[in-house]
């Protein structure tokens, strides 16, 4: 189970300011600060899919970052349960429990799959034998024997994503953070990475995913956390967000949404 | 950290960097094929020298005159056991010669005088003066006159001797008085030793730079660019395990690339000792043992080099965003490690405790040193453990670096800004971590090189001139990135506390900054020794020219690359006290002297403070123009110095010690006291 608490992060942009021209050093233009994340609060338990939705640069990837202990939050809390229901706390016992895949997480392209299968094994301290026998069980899940020795460099997108896949299963962790992993995938492809979501979801685990494949979400998700601007705009499951917004799909339920944030912040401005 | 984790982490790493076919190019074949390349250039070069000198022939212009026909007699005399010979063409006059000689039809012009024998020893040969007229901008006109003096030496000598051999009956030992010898007591070895520590040093120092550079961008900006970065993120490992699995990695490339240059080297000399050999040149009885403690300390070196290689290209690297800025950013390193591999080659540069502190520059030194069969033990151990100490300090600076969330994720724009198109410079941003980086550099470049140069020439204007570039290069740099100048330089006015707080904490650092001084120099009296010609230029110049360019001057110019630009930045990027005290460390170490350092990292650390409480540079200004001053005229008057009590006294006994710091401890707390009842920082910076 994973929680998030009132989860922040704040990030340094450069701002235009044309308004400000004062005496012979002042300038046009500062820096702000600004939340890429703003007070984000939501929890997922096992046998659960969360899926994290929101127009580009609502903060998904830098929500996403901080659950995967790859970024520190400047604000909030993460709470990360194992199994039996204690908080693990330091990092690394925490990234032992996530599988992170994100299409910023590239594989090394001069290793072949099995090479970093083993090398990766290792680092997560699994033994060579075991590893061996996990890299045989995985590849044949899906379906890597033909390609497994060849160097990643020189197979294909449908076949990298599935090395990457394979990158998450070596430790069999808890939860999965998957950071649109559909992105510009074929058709055979991506349900091949939606089947593999459901058995994770049947086997217990907790998968957190964001995408922008409303019809994806849909199908896929038990919950939905809709992301705009850095804040919370929604989160219920599915249904319960179509009713809201009186939609019946949630590809109209986010357009709506956004329409309404967006009217509202042209309001408070005018 | 844990070990097996770094080792998992490493071995990944060199598989990585082994399947790369650029790297295993730098790495192997162009050791393998640069020094046989080389050789066979050189012979190539050395044969078609030796060739040409064989049939080497001068045209001479010969001005007609009496004995001009004497002349080239003389001319073609000799010609017989030298290898070369002249040909002849007459000229009426000397102008048409000239225009000959300068059009190149001929490479000498001889003129010729017949002279009267005045001292009447040489009555029976025809004595003539001669006036050669050469170019001495071309090489083959500069060998016709050179040749062409030997030939009339000769002569010369012949009818000396001639006209003594009538006279005396040993004339050799009349036109001979003194007979001189010179013979070389180093042996073949010594000689073959210098000669090679001259060269070494500078193709491995160059040879090990860049075999670590290109895995070090492979392993940082590389693995940016390819994405991996943020997957090994994922993995449950520490920043600290990635970051020495790639230091270690890069070093071993590194350290086999240097390897392989040595042995591919000596190879190539071994084959040139044979056929030096085969020609019976002799040096058949070489004594190879005696160059072992030269091997053993060269490969004692060669890993500690290499790994303080690698921390420096990975400390700059890391900021790269992809392999062509990496390439970009690491060329100036290489030219900076070249120019201080550079001190083997200089004859009057040796080992000694100074110079074994300069890093790169002492570790060409010592190979010199130790192949020339002149070394001192303690110098290479001084060396190596240098070499160890800025190696940690390189991996700290890599590990802060590394663990910053804004380097890995490349959001913060840390890189050096000045290598950006500057279209896309966004204005009143801040300079970064690189830009601290590589203003520092060329500050220290400035002052080792030019420095030394403008203080020779113009003596205290040359000061004047350093300071100005100081003054000019942080100021133009953050121009030019369009950076936000008010806020990177502190440019507001203080508060008329903060004043009174800069004059007290002045006079309080000032107090305990002369204990240290005298604590310092009474341990290390060696470090006191180069201030007195200081002194002299400053006492050369007059008084008011002295307290402008020492006092006022550094004020500024080194209070806005110190406090301005290198704190300014640091002050927002890493927690405040880090920043002051890099700042400070980076002031010390400005100064380019121990005692220096000390002191300087001592007041730095108070300006810098002075700068962040009171948001504004003029109270370190202040401050720095005080310290300044007072030594100008500690100078000149040193008799307004010597009234005051304790502190006037040379030499200070324990009591006047503790009088000083106790005084100067009690002004210091006072001073920041002053200070922080100022208004807190961050409410003057949200209503200025």
């Amino acid at each position: 189970m994973i929680e998030a608490v009132h989860l922040k992060k704040e990030f340094i942009r450069p701002v235009k300011d044309e308004d400000k021209k004062k005496g012979l050093f002042a300038t046009r233009a500062t820096k702000e600060s600004f939340y890429a994340v703003n007070d984000i609060n939501f929890s997922a338990k096992s046998g659960e899919i969360l899926g994290i939705l929101g127009p580009n640069g609502a903060g998904k990837t830098t929500l996403l970052r901080m659950l995967g202990k790859l970024m520190t939050p400047t604000e909030g809390e993460i709470k990360i349960y194992d199994k039996d229901g204690n908080i693990l706390t330091d990092d690394v016992s925490i990234k032992r429990n996530i599988g992170y895949l994100s299409n910023n997480t590239s594989l090394y392209g001069r290793l072949s799959a099995k090479e970093m299968f083993m090398l990766f094994g290792e680092i997560y301290g699994i033994s060579k034998e075991e590893c061996e026998a996990r890299a045989k069980e995985v590849f044949s899940i899906l379906e890597m024997e033909e390609f497994c020795n060849q160097r990643i460099e020189k197979l294909s997108t449908g076949q990298r994503q599935r090395a990457s896949i394979s990158r998450c299963l070596i430790h069999k962790p808890d939860i999965y953070i998957f950071d649109e992993p559909t992105l510009g995938l074929d058709i055979l492809s991506s349900e091949t990475i939606v089947n593999f979501m459901k058995e994770e979801k049947k086997a217990g685990k907790t998968v957190l995913y964001s995408t922008h494949y409303m019809e994806e979400a849909q199908y896929l998700c038990d919950r939905i956390l809709m992301m705009y601007q850095g804040r919370r705009i929604a989160y219920g499951t599915p249904k319960q967000l179509m009713e809201i917004t009186e939609t019946d799909n949630l590809r109209d339920t986010f357009k709506s949404l956004i329409r309404d944030l967006t009217t509202y912040d042209e309001e408070e401005k005018g | 950290m844990r070990t097996k984790i770094a080792f998992t982490l490493y071995k990944k790493e060199i598989l990585d960097l082994l399947r790369d076919k650029k790297t295993v190019i730098v790495m192997i074949l162009v050791p393998i094929l640069l020094y046989p390349a080389m050789m066979l250039l050189s012979l190539l070069i050395m044969k078609g020298l030796a060739t040409d000198s064989v049939e080497r022939t001068y045209t001479v212009g010969i001005v007609e005159s009496e004995v001009s026909m004497d002349i080239y007699d003389i001319l073609t005399d000799e010609k017989d056991d030298l290898e070369y010979h002249f040909n002849k063409v007459d000229y009426f006059t000397l102008d048409a010669a000239k225009n000959a000689l300068m059009n190149k039809k001929i490479d000498l012009i001889i003129e010729s005088n017949p002279l009267s024998d005045a001292s009447g020893i040489y009555s029976d040969d025809e004595l003539f003066g001669l006036t050669f007229y050469h170019m001495a901008s071309n090489t083959q006109s500069n060998n016709a006159y050179q040749n062409a003096k030997e030939v009339f030496n000769a002569y010369s000598s012949k009818i000396r001797k001639e006209a003594f051999d009538k006279v005396y009956t040993d004339s050799e030992s009349v036109l001979n008085p003194i007979p001189m010898k010179t013979e070389s007591i180093s042996s073949k070895e010594e000689n073959a030793g210098s000669l090679i520590g001259m060269i070494l040093p500078f193709i491995l120092i160059i040879s090990i730079l860049t075999g670590a550079i290109y895995p070090a961008i492979d392993a940082t900006a590389g693995e940016r660019e390819r994405g991996t970065l943020e997957t090994i993120m994922t993995l449950p490992v520490r920043k600290s395990e990635i970051m020495i699995s790639k230091f270690l990695s890069v070093s071993t490339i590194a350290v086999f690339s240097a390897l392989l240059n040595l042995l591919s080297m000596f190879g190539m000399m071994l084959i040139m000792v044979k056929i030096v050999d085969l020609q019976g040149l002799g040096l058949t009885d070489f004594q190879y043992s005696q160059f072992v403690p030269a091997f053993i300390s060269l490969l004692l070196c060669l890993p500690i080099f290499s790994m303080f290689a690698s921390a420096v290209s990975l400390c700059i690297c890391i900021f790269a965003k992809s392999f062509k800025e990496a390439n970009n950013i690491t060329s100036p390193i290489l030219i900076v490690f070249m120019f201080a591999a550079m001190a083997s080659i200089l004859p009057t540069v040796e080992l000694n405790f100074k110079t074994a502190m300069i890093p790169v520059t002492n570790i060409a030194l010592l190979i010199k040193s130790v192949f020339s069969l002149d070394y001192d033990i303690k110098l290479v151990a001084v060396v190596l453990f240098s070499n160890l100490a800025y190696c940690i300090i390189m991996v700290i600076l890599m590990s802060v670096f590394f663990s910053s969330e804004e380097v890995l994720f490349g959001e913060g724009g840390n890189g050096i800004h000045v290598f950006e198109l500057r279209a896309n410079m966004k204005k009143g941003s801040m300079p970064g971590y690189g830009d601290v980086f590589l203003l520092f550099s060329v500050l220290i470049l400035v002052m080792i090189y030019s420095g030394s140069f403008f203080v020779l020439k113009w003596g205290i204007w040359g000061t004047a001139v350093v300071q100005l570039l100081i003054f000019g290069m942080p100021v133009l740099y953050s121009l030019y990135i369009k950076a936000d100048m008010k806020k990177l330089y502190s440019l507001r006015l203080p508060k008329i506390i903060d004043i009174l707080g800069a004059v007290v904490l002045w006079a309080g650092s000032f107090l305990i900054n002369q204990v240290i001084v005298q604590l310092l120099s009474k341990a290390f009296p060696s470090m006191v020794e180069n201030s007195s010609s200081l002194n002299d230029s400053i006492l050369s110049a007059g008084f008011v020219p002295a307290l402008i360019v020492v006092g006022f001057m550094p004020a500024i110019a080194e209070e806005a690359a110190f406090r301005g630009f290198l704190f300014g930045t640091l002050k927002h990027k890493t927690k405040i006290i880090i920043a002051i005290v890099v700042s400070a460390a980076l002031f010390g170490a400005y100064h380019m002297n121990l005692l220096q350092f000390f002191t300087g990292l001592f007041m730095g650390c108070f300006m810098a403070y002075m700068t962040y409480k009171s948001g504004s540079i003029l109270p370190s200004v202040l401050f720095h123009l005080l310290n300044n001053s007072l030594s100008v005229i500690a100078t000149y008057y040193p008799v307004l110095i010597e009234k005051i009590p304790v502190l006037g006294e040379e030499n200070l006994n324990v009591s006047g010690i503790f009088i000083l710091l106790g005084a100067g401890i009690v002004l210091v707390t006072i001073g920041v006291f002053l200070f922080m009842t100022g208004i807190p920082k961050t409410k003057r910076e949200e209503n200025p």
